[in-house]
């Protein structure tokens, strides 16, 4: 159950740099999630550690040794392809079975023994009465679990896993989900899994690293990644829906700050108006997520602008609505899923100061994390 | 359009694409059913005009190139005749079968580096070899001819095996090429994974996976190599000669024994065809790429 090093490790394809000189420390026995959006290099970041490709510069190490000139098959780690890469001529018994009769393995089980790991091992994910169906016989989510379980069973030092949830059916989805917790419970193994879905890394990561283009953006815990993402890429691919994000300047002496795509001031207290004057600039991208906006349909003091109601959907228990104030627009999410909201009517809006994320207009950084 | 016309336009329809189906392979098929009925004739109704459809079948074509027939000379004595017929699968049979072996040895490993390599060069040395096969073979018969026969190579098997190679390797390269780069990297790569080795990766799933297109490949091969002449002809004597060369014994000084010759056709096509038939069910099963998702 190694702890992973990468230093300064590159991959090009090509032209096309997929990884960017990462430099990343997976922990022991950790489950580390790779968050990003599609041609991050997240499936490169897998293939890298699996040996499947070579980086160009860099460095891996398991508990501090190099394993930079191990081979895939004498590395013990196991991978989880995103389209599954059953073999479509094996049987499920076989495909699962496979791992435990390649010469890596020096031909340790005998028939019997290999009998039992597989039945044991599609008894738990549910599979063993599909043990001699072919691949192009089952559904996604069976294949998923066939997948899993020739992942599984040769107890690999590091399991890693593609995209495993992305191309399963909603309702089967959060099954495997909550199987994935089950998983990791009972295996405490080295697992590292990708993601392009923000809720599946929140709710299975014990830490997060958030990877845009090639480049880690930020590592940490679900919580940090969720309320103080480090920069916009950050906030703008974690949260649903979306956050909103304008530009406002800063006026000290009223304590408030001036939006122009809006053309509106609201108020921010003492603290936040320090916090600005010790950052030093007069203007900001200011972030707002839906859930922190409010609004009431009648004007008063702390409800004061003006806006016009778009349209609106409810899902689940929740209400989202899409509000304009002059040119800026904005989504709101409200847990009442009753509500009935009239299109283009006239709402008094928000905001929660406190909960407001400040981003460097320049570099796109979150102000707070500033070292 | 009300429901008599509508009946009236289907029959219509099938009835004349049947009536197309049958000209055409009445047109396609006449010149097999031909020697087939040329085969079975005397020699007055071959060689009768107007030609004749309906006659009286006989099976001496037959027994003759097999050498079941017997020759009754002048003085009374009898001999067998040599069955050139038998001679001639005999030695199509050693030269095609050792030629397709060697082109799939060679030529199965070819396809697969040249479907996954990043060479550069790769594009020029797969168009290398199927420029084998735009040389004419009457072009390079001579001076194959002269070579072969400076290094003690004529009226030898070795030297046809190694000459129907321009025939059959590209055509196996090529295609079977075609279908390894079909198969996902991801699938090999699942193979290393799982901790096997790159041959066996390429015998237990490149090699099962590509089936339908090395039986094709396969089928191709054996059917232009069985039927080239050329080769045969120039490059070695009747011993070795294999069965396309054979017909010719039968155009004998006395006479051009067109049943036997019809007969000897129609006998050197029945391997193919029971190779085809054979091959068939590998040709029709496909891949089964149902285990990735497309």
């Amino acid at each position: 159950m190694p702890k992973i090093s990468l230093k300064n490790i590159t991959k090009k394809f090509e032209k096309v740099v997929a990884l960017n000189n990462l430099s990343v420390e997976i922990n022991d026995g950790e489950f580390f999630i790779i968050l990003g959006p599609s041609g991050a290099g997240k499936t490169t970041f897998l293939k890298v550690i699996a040996g499947l490709e070579n980086p160009e510069n860099g460095e891996i190490y398991f508990d501090g040794d190099s394993i930079n000139n191990i081979t895939t098959a004498k590395r013990d780690v196991a991978l989880t392809f995103e389209d599954y890469s059953l073999y479509p001529h094996f049987t499920v018994f076989n495909n699962i079975a496979a791992p435990l009769k390649s010469s890596a393995s020096k031909n340790k089980y005998n028939t019997k023994q290999i009998r039992e790991k597989v039945d044991k091992i599609a008894k738990m994910l549910n599979i063993n009465h599909l043990l001699d169906r072919l691949p192009s016989e089952l559904s996604g989510g069976q294949k998923q679990r066939v997948a899993l379980g020739r992942a599984l069973i040769k107890e690999p030092k590091v399991l890693l896993l593609d995209e495993p949830l992305a191309h399963v059916d909603a309702k089967i989805r959060n099954q495997l989900r909550t199987e994935f917790h089950f998983l990791r419970e009972k295996f405490q193994t080295t697992t590292i899994y990708t993601s392009h879905d923000y809720k599946e890394a929140i709710s299975l990561g014990d830490r997060v690293m958030f990877l845009n283009k090639g480049e880690i953006q930020q590592i940490g815990i679900p919580e940090i990644i969720y309320n103080f993402p480090k920069n916009t890429i950050v906030a703008l691919n974690v949260g649903w829906p979306e956050i909103n994000l304008f530009d406002c300047s800063v006026n000290s002496k009223n304590s408030q700050l001036y939006c122009p795509k809006g053309d509106f001031v609201f108020n921010i207290s003492g603290n936040i108006l320090k916090l600005l004057e010790i950052y030093g600039k007069s203007e900001y991208l200011v972030g707002a997520r839906p859930h922190h906006i409010s609004f009431s349909e009648k004007p008063s003091d702390v409800y004061n602008l003006k806006a016009i109601c778009g349209t609106s959907e409810v899902l689940d228990n929740q209400l989202v609505f899409y509000a304009k104030i002059k040119n800026l627009d904005l989504t709101i999410l409200v847990n009442d899923p009753d509500l009935s909201l009239i299109y283009k009517q006239e709402l008094w809006l928000s905001f929660d100061d406190q909960s407001l994320i400040f981003f460097d207009k320049e570099t796109n950084e979150n102000i707070k994390l500033k070292e | 359009m009300s429901e008599r016309k509508k009946l009236r336009k289907n029959i219509f329809v099938n009835l004349s694409t049947s009536v197309v189906l049958i000209l055409s392979f009445s047109f396609l098929l006449f010149p097999v059913y031909w020697i087939l009925t040329m085969a079975l004739k005397t020699n007055p109704d071959i060689l009768t005009y107007p030609p004749k459809f309906i006659f009286q079948p006989v099976i001496k074509g037959f027994q003759y190139i097999l050498g079941l027939a017997k020759i009754v000379g002048a003085t009374g004595v009898s001999a067998g005749v040599e069955s050139w017929f038998l001679v001639g699968i005999k030695n199509s049979i050693i030269v095609v079968v050792s030629t397709i072996l060697i082109s799939l040895a060679v030529g199965l490993p070819a396809a697969y580096v040249l479907a996954r390599t990043k060479l550069k060069s790769k594009e020029n040395i797969a168009f290398t070899i199927l420029t084998f096969r735009f040389a004419p073979p009457l072009l390079v018969i001579m001076p194959l001819y002269l070579l072969f026969s400076r290094i003690g190579l004529y009226n030898t098997y070795i030297s046809l095996i190694w000459v129907y190679q321009l025939i059959s390797l590209p055509m196996i390269v090529w295609i079977v090429r075609g279908y390894m780069e079909e198969i996902p990297m991801e699938i090999e790569q699942a193979g290393m994974v799982d901790g096997y080795s790159r041959i066996w990766i390429f015998f237990r799933l490149i090699l099962p996976l590509a089936k339908g297109g090395i039986a094709a490949a396969t089928l191709l091969a054996f059917i232009y190599c069985w039927n080239n002449f050329i080769f045969g002809m120039i490059l070695a004597a009747v011993y070795v000669q294999p069965v396309t060369v054979q017909a010719t014994r039968y155009l004998t000084p006395d006479a051009i024994m067109f049943r036997e010759i019809a007969a000897i056709c129609i006998g050197a096509a029945l391997p193919l065809l029971i190779l085809s038939i054979f091959l068939q069910r590998y040709l029709i099963s496909g891949m089964s790429m149902g285990a990735i998702k497309r």
